[in-house]
């Protein structure tokens, strides 16, 4: 259960997000709103990458209190990865593996099934975005984490890794890992069960639906 | 033609000025602030009468058309000057001119110091050293002309050097304390070079001057500090990677410590040319324990340099300004007699705290 309370967000003397109190329970969301209008600042803010005002609490793990432990648990994939143009795939899987305690069974099995062997051993330099996103997505889901947050994981990758994403998403869903999801793209909701839609709007996020 | 000389002058020769502000800044500071006119005329006539000189002075110049040369290279492999590689296009003539006018004004610091050096050169008669200068400055821009060109016709061909980096980076796995010199590697070696350089330079001066006699040891100490504030533009380049390149690692499971430690260790990788210099140059006449404090006191100063990076972003010019101001208190303190280790823990424990508080708090935004 992800608990968000008094959480602000300043660029500036601009407020981006101000959120009173917040609960999301375990499961998927998708979190939905206008291009600017804070969602990519929401995830980062829950990811710990950038500073903000008040208290996130993960089950009873404050970022603030607890700030490894609870980096540990939650995980996030950039809309827009970017990666030091000489270090490759294996590089980064393996840094972000053992910082995340991944077993090598499981950094071996995101590469095969993100269908990422052929540029493994390349450096990040000579990606295209669809292999830059992949690789963002196989770090998203290294470890054992509590909450994923995957902002925009739809776009510029092809159909299969698209299903795979999904099938991800289903198998970790499974062992109760949490999903925060942004995309402007809809989701298949036969595919995918998305548990709540929330909006982000007027520099705060409300619950729109559940399904 | 003058819409190309505009566009050529605006990307590659005020963006080079602008960038490189800190550098003109310190560089100034030094050779208008610190040397006297005096110093700099025998400096140029010493350089006419001695050819080791004068190829030490080549050296420099030739590392400065190393610096253009590379902000020219990263200019044209950046997304929004990539329009530029259709000169390919432009007739060879015009092309060339082009190039060389780019060339002749990010020279043209190189070009007036030796312009002077050859006047003086013509006035005391010292023809084999003027035929000398003026030779390198025509060789220096034939070679930049002809490479430029060359790499406009074979755009983003890797050198060597990355070639060989890029092979072996594949066959082991890299600590997270050696990406940064991966980074250095791949695009900031002539900068790392010219630091270096001019750091190793300082110490080996230092050292030669105190075994003359006459010099107690804060004049080390000042060179010490000098040379820990150098590396002001690397420390700057290293927090730029960590947050921008590395920035998704502020979600790995690092404690603050940790990461500080891993910071630490960076830096001192990045010192150990400074450190085997003044180990090998002072070692007969300064105590093991006196060189350990002096590792460490530069170290610290990267330190807290790093450290500072975190209280605001700032702007590579602006950082480099309150740095050089930062050195004047380094410079009274060496002078009244404080010890090195003594400025070296109060630097460390200062960069601990600034480091701790702020580093959550931080956001990379300039």
């Amino acid at each position: 259960m992800l608990t968000i309370r008094q959480f602000q967000k300043y660029y500036g003397s601009q407020r981006i997000l101000d959120i009173a109190e917040l609960t999301l329970p375990p499961g998927i969301h998708w979190i939905k709103g206008k291009n600017g209008s804070g969602k990519t600042t929401f995830f980062k803010s829950l990811a710990g990458l950038i500073p903000f005002a008040g208290e996130v609490t993960l089950d009873g793990l404050s970022l603030k209190d607890d700030p490894v432990a609870y980096r540990m648990r939650v995980n996030y994939g950039e809309a827009e990865p970017l990666y030091p143009e000489f270090l490759t795939a294996h590089d980064l899987i393996h840094f972000v593996g053992k910082a995340k305690k991944a077993s090598l069974q499981q950094r071996n099995d995101l590469v095969v099934r993100l269908q990422m062997q052929d540029f493994l051993h390349n450096p990040c330099g000579t990606y295209s975005s669809g292999m830059l996103k992949k690789l963002s997505l196989a770090l998203a889901f290294l470890g054992a984490p509590q909450m994923i947050m995957l902002d925009e994981p739809l776009i510029t990758i092809d159909d299969q890794a698209v299903a795979c994403v999904y099938e991800l998403i289903r198998q970790y869903r499974a062992q109760d890992v949490t999903f925060l999801l942004s995309s402007h793209q809809d989701f298949d909701f036969g595919v995918l069960p998305v548990d709540t839609t929330f909006l982000v709007q007027d520099q705060t996020l409300t619950q729109k639906s559940t399904h | 033609m003058k819409a190309v000389y505009t566009v050529l002058f605006k990307t590659l020769v005020a963006q080079f000025y602008r960038k490189n502000a800190g550098f003109f800044f310190v560089l100034l500071a030094l050779a208008a602030g610190v040397m006297r006119d005096q110093e700099h005329y025998y400096l140029m006539m010493a350089a006419l009468h001695s050819y080791a000189l004068l190829g030490y002075m080549t050296l420099l110049w030739s590392l400065y058309l190393l610096k253009t040369l590379s902000f020219t290279f990263q200019s044209l492999a950046e997304k929004p000057n990539q329009f530029l590689y259709e000169l390919r296009l432009y007739p060879a003539q015009q092309r060339v001119a082009g190039l060389a006018v780019v060339h002749g004004l990010q020279f043209l610091p190189v070009i007036l110091y030796a312009g002077i050096m050859i006047t003086l050169g013509l006035i005391h008669q010292r023809w084999a050293h003027v035929l000398l200068c003026i030779l390198f400055l025509l060789l220096a821009m034939a070679v930049a002309v002809s490479v430029c060109d060359r790499r406009l016709h074979f755009p983003g061909k890797e050198n060597w050097l990355l070639r060989l980096t890029t092979a072996m980076s594949g066959r082991f796995r890299k600590p997270r304390f050696s990406l940064f010199l991966f980074k250095i590697v791949h695009s900031h070696k002539v900068l790392f070079l010219l630091t270096k350089l001019t750091t190793c330079f300082l110490i080996i001066l230092a050292a030669k001057l105190y075994r003359m006699g006459g010099y107690d040891e804060r004049l080390p100490g000042v060179v010490l500090a000098v040379v820990g504030l150098a590396e002001v533009v690397l420390v700057y380049y290293f927090h730029h990677f960590e947050n921008v390149s590395l920035s998704f690692q502020k979600n790995l499971p690092f404690s603050l410590p940790a990461r500080l430690l891993s910071f630490t260790l960076t830096l001192a990788l990045l010192l150990l040319p400074e450190a085997a210099v003044l180990v090998r140059h002072c070692y007969a006449f300064f105590s093991p324990l006196w060189l350990l404090s002096g590792i460490g006191f530069m170290l610290s100063i990267a330190l807290l340099l790093y450290s500072c990076l975190y209280i605001k972003a700032l702007v590579i010019e602006i950082f480099i300004r309150r740095v050089f101001f930062g050195w004047l208190i380094y410079f009274l303190a060496v002078m009244f007699g404080v010890p090195l280790w003594a400025m070296m823990v109060l630097n460390v424990v200062v960069a601990f705290f600034i480091f701790i508080q702020y580093h959550d708090r931080f956001e990379y935004s300039l």
